[in-house]
């Protein structure tokens, strides 16, 4: 027995000292490479490839000579977004007044054909059609705003505060009014802000006063949709009433909302908040339950639920009592999606069983499973315990003279006979004749 | 617009249509063209819709210059993440850390086999003790693209350490022993997904990993190993190999060594089928001179035929790495095919066909005889693989929304019958299930299944030979099972309560058992103080066979154990 030692584990020797050494190189590979990947943060290092700095802020407000000799008195905000126009809500964007006042600086780039230049605030350009020269999205999705508002929900959801601060309180349509075709509700724009800004909460903060809003922050507005790698279908305008007619609030899906004080804290709700109505028949239909993926998901037909789509002890639809017992093939394909649920997965498709089943034991493994029940099994699915098992876990237990062979001298002289007598499959689960019985008996009964 | 400004808008047509002329050849020989701008671009409006990142790309690709795209920046990858979502997102974690205790008492009464542990002691000494309590966890820790992007690393381990009680008992663990080690590392690897460069490109299609890792072959050959795993992983094939020491998890036998490589080809991509083929091939040294180093080369495919059918197939080629005759062919050929009859019912066929070539349990104990060394060790001697089919049927029927019907039969053929043993003999077995949702919160789940084996009971006569097990082991199995269990909700709480009982008649050429019965009971009780920690608490009671185990009272199980779950 002394030979006999259990998992290599952290021991010294021929394990452990390969197991550092593998890491070592792992970890040396990774520093001597670098760049982008096709790894699990795909969806955040890829997807999302957008030009972070399409109109650099930074560099129309800093410090750089040009800036600051602009007119003999720097360049301000006003200079390229006229006061007026931002107090309406309107024009926010220089530049729709054939350029101006963008060419007072770079008037030579306006000269020149259709390049580089244009595609700070253009798509493309393309004079040969109507309606073909148009605007890049601004700010683009995954980048990053550099003057992003210093706005607090908190403190605009404050209903006292507010009442205290200016005699009214604000509602979310207060200032996110909807689009009149979709029903989506729209980003503020100046104008609603100017409507307390420019009046009773003037003293609070002056629509003039830019930077008292406009901090150079540095705020990433992808930060948490970087999950969201499908096509989303997503309509604000549908999520009015649910289909018992109660009204979806804000708050239904936006939860931590109110206790915002920054732009940096609102962040895409997660599945579980959908799954709070798209779980409950009394709220939705079944055309848009959470199992129906193609209702959200562009392009997926079909698939399993994942867990962090669910509430409650709901099991993916696909989990049924057979899928229990025999997930083998599905969990070995490589779309497999167990790791969306099963926290214990690395999420390398390349994984599989060992890392729940080393965690989540079958159900029958019960206590008399060892003991009596296991042997039985086997032999008529030995490949089921190869799943997990390798020999030499059999062999680590097998080696090990069970209760009834103590004493063992007395059991080697003849105190098996009784034993054998009621479970030779058991004897020969260990023993061959060859090399155990046979020092004794005949070959035959 | 001043006088200034109209010449200048002028001369900045006159210039860009110059070069949209001059470029695109466009004759302007009748009509000149107008080159005045027909609109001024418009802002467009914000609105709160999640845009999708990938439509969004596609149109900014389709549009854009290649200079233009070259230029377009990722977000900004943090190598540590800071903010609680993002580091949800890219590590995980999960522990058990609990105690446990096993007891198991003495009846006082002489099992039929004439055995009573607490007249005797081990060889060591030791009375029988009744019970043993231990300390007991796993943690798992996991990273995604933390330090870089294409850096991820997986390290999953157990430990269990006995703090009390004996070895001498009913209660054996595989962690007995004289030199036991309490932990035990089951995976612990780096690896690079993506060397960089392009997307698609050489580089970035290129796989590392490095550490305590474990392959499945094709056909579920699972080999632990420390060592590396290179793969290149192009959208329609992957070519990946493999070379390590092998590990010996539980058993300080020589490891050595095992080499191999892999080829998975996706027929959706290739062809546009939806097919799969994957071929795995692995070799292994046991190392020492005379040790044959076998060599199994292992495939499967699946295909998706029409919407709601796919076929699996599967196979095994064994060479043991001997000079015999018969040292090499095929081990098992097998296949599934699975049926969704609309929405409810799914229906799988199986076939497999075992050939005497096949292994008697895995890579490692290969040969049915000596596992390890016998001379000193006992081994795993089960039985040698036997010339056999195997066919099975299953079906899974969902009655109503919130109840399910389960049914399921095998049948084993063995083509020389007379030549099996109790390990490979034929059997039949069939069974019924029903899953049944009350309420909200309560799942009720029950199965009774029936087993028969054919015993051969002219290997039970005298004068037959002696390792003759043709006659002996189980004739008959019935075993009822069932739980319920109430969910408070998702991360509240949890309680399970089930059972099951086995009657078993049992043959032997020296004893029948008939209706020889076992069961227990047990629960399964969790709470969550808040959605990152579980309390949990197992218990369980099983009351072993009075025939073959009356020696043993009722064996009781106790774990409280603490999640913590990233």
């Amino acid at each position: 027995m002394s030979r006999r030692v259990l998992s290599d584990g952290l021991r010294g020797g021929r394990v452990g000292l390969g197991l550092p050494i593998v890491f070592v190189l792992a970890f040396s590979l990774s520093a001597a490479c670098s760049g982008r990947s096709r790894s699990s943060t795909k969806a955040s290092a890829e997807v999302i490839a957008a030009d972070s700095n399409r109109f650099p802020h930074e560099l129309h407000t800093g410090n750089d000579k040009r800036i600051t000799s602009y007119k003999d008195r720097g360049l301000e905000c006003k200079d390229c977004h006229p006061q007026e126009d931002v107090r309406k809500g309107l024009a926010p964007f220089p530049g729709g007044n054939d350029h101006a006042p963008c060419d007072d600086c770079h008037k030579e780039e306006f000269y020149k054909p259709p390049g580089a230049f244009c595609k700070n605030c253009h798509v493309s350009v393309d004079i040969t059609a109507e309606g073909a020269t148009k605007m890049q999205v601004f700010p683009s999705r995954g980048s990053k705003k550099v003057l992003a508002s210093n706005f607090s929900h908190r403190d605009h959801l404050d209903k006292g505060g507010m009442e205290s601060a200016v005699g009214f309180h604000l509602g979310c349509d207060d200032c996110h009014s909807r689009d009149e075709k979709t029903g989506d509700p729209l980003l503020p724009r100046h104008d609603a802000c100017a409507r307390c800004h420019e009046g009773k909460a003037k003293k609070v903060m002056s629509m003039s006063d830019c930077a008292s809003c406009h901090k150079q922050s540095k705020v990433d507005i992808a930060q948490g949709r970087i999950m969201i790698t499908e096509g989303l279908i997503f309509s604000h305008g549908d999520h009015v009433q649910d289909r018992a007619g109660a009204s979806i609030g804000c708050e239904s899906c936006h939860e931590d909302v109110a206790l915002s004080t920054e732009i940096k804290d609102v962040s895409v709700p997660q599945m579980q908040e959908c799954a709070k109505c798209h779980q409950d028949p009394k709220r939705t239909p079944e055309r848009v339950r959470i199992a129906q993926c193609k209702v959200c998901h562009e392009g997926m037909v079909d698939g399993n639920t994942p867990r962090t789509h669910l509430t409650g002890s709901t099991l993916p639809e696909n989990h049924n009592l057979e899928f229990r017992a025999n997930h083998a093939e599905q969990a070995a394909d490589e779309n497999a999606n167990c790791k969306y649920c099963h926290e214990n997965l690395s999420g390398n498709s390349r994984d599989s069983c060992f890392q729940c089943h080393e965690v989540m034991r079958p159900k029958d493994h019960m206590l008399g499973w060892r003991n009596e029940n296991h042997g039985r099994e086997a032999s008529v699915n030995r490949d089921r315990c190869a799943t997990c098992h390798q020999a030499d876990y059999c062999t680590a237990c097998h080696s090990i003279p069970p209760r009834s062979h103590q004493p063992l001298g007395e059991f080697r002289l003849g105190g098996h006979a009784e034993s054998a007598r009621f479970g030779l499959t058991s004897c020969m689960a260990c023993h061959t004749y060859e090399d155990t019985c046979s020092r004794c008996h005949r070959g035959v009964r | 617009m001043s006088r200034l400004r109209k010449i200048r808008r002028v001369l900045a047509g006159v210039v860009t249509g110059a070069a949209v002329v001059g470029s695109t050849s466009v004759a302007l020989a009748e009509s000149p063209m107008d080159l005045r701008l027909k609109q001024l671009p418009q802002r467009e409006l914000s609105t709160l819709n999640m845009r999708s990142a990938a439509a969004e790309d596609a149109s900014v690709s389709k549009k854009e210059a290649p200079a233009a795209k070259a230029k377009t920046s990722r977000l900004e990858y943090r190598a540590i993440p800071t903010q609680y979502r993002d580091i949800k997102e890219r590590v995980i974690f999960k522990t058990n850390v609990g105690y446990g205790l096993d007891v198991s008492q003495l009846s006082g009464n002489v099992a039929q086999t004439g055995f009573a542990p607490g007249d005797v002691v081990d060889a060591q000494g030791n009375a029988y003790a009744d019970n043993r309590n231990y300390l007991l966890g796993d943690a798992i820790i996991g990273t995604r693209g933390v330090l870089m992007p294409s850096l991820n690393s997986y390290f999953l381990s157990r430990f269990q350490l006995d703090a009390g009680g004996g070895q001498f008992t009913a209660m054996n663990y595989v962690y007995d022993g004289d030199e036991s080690q309490a932990l035990l590392i089951r995976a612990g690897y780096a690896e690079l997904d993506g060397l960089g460069g392009e997307k698609g490109g050489v580089l970035d299609s290129i796989y590392l990993r490095a550490g305590r890792q474990y392959r499945y072959g094709s056909n579920r050959f699972v080999a632990n190993f420390d060592g590396i795993t290179a793969a290149y992983d192009h959208r329609m094939a992957e070519v990946s190999a493999f070379f390590g020491q092998r590990v010996s998890l539980f058993f300080n036998d020589d490891p050595g060594l095992l080499a191999g490589a892999g080829v998975k080809l996706r027929g959706e991509e290739i062809f546009g089928y939806p097919a799969d083929l994957n071929v795995d091939f692995m070799r292994y040294d046991a190392g020492g001179d005379d040790a044959a180093a076998p060599i199994f080369i292992e495939a499967n495919s699946r295909a998706r035929v029409a919407r709601n059918t796919r076929l699996y197939f599967r196979g095994r080629f064994i060479d043991d790495g001997t000079d015999g005759d018969n040292s090499s062919g095929i081990g098992r050929l097998g296949g599934q095919v699975r049926q969704s009859i609309g929405d409810d019912l799914t229906v799988i066929a199986d076939v497999e066909k075992n050939f005497a070539r096949e292994l008697a349990f895995d890579y490692i104990g290969a040969s049915p005889i000596d596992v390890v060394n016998v001379g000193q060790e006992l081994g795993l001697a089960i039985g040698t693989p036997q010339n056999s089919t195997l066919i099975g049927a299953r079906a899974n029927y969902q009655l109503t929304r919130n109840f399910e019907g389960y049914a399921f039969y095998r049948n084993r053929l063995v083509k020389n019958a007379e030549q099996s043993d109790a390990f490979s003999r034929p059997f039949q077995e069939f069974g019924i299930a029903g899953s049944a949702l009350i309420g909200k919160r309560l799942t009720t789940t029950g199965q009774y299944k029936f087993r028969a084996h054919d015993l051969d009971a002219t290997g039970n006569l005298e004068g037959s030979a002696f390792d003759d097990t043709t006659g002996t082991g189980t004739k008959q199995l019935h075993e009822l099972s069932g739980e319920a269990r109430y969910n408070f909700g998702k991360k509240k709480a949890s309680a399970a309560f089930g059972g099951y009982v086995r009657v078993l008649d049992i043959e032997s050429p020296y004893a029948v058992l008939d209706n020889d019965g076992r069961g227990g009971v047990r629960f399964d009780v969790g709470y969550w103080p808040t959605s990152l920690v579980r309390l949990r608490t197992t218990g369980e009671v099983a009351q072993p066979s009075q025939s073959i185990a009356a020696d043993i009272d009722a064996m009781v199980s106790l774990r409280v154990l603490m999640e913590a779950n990233f």
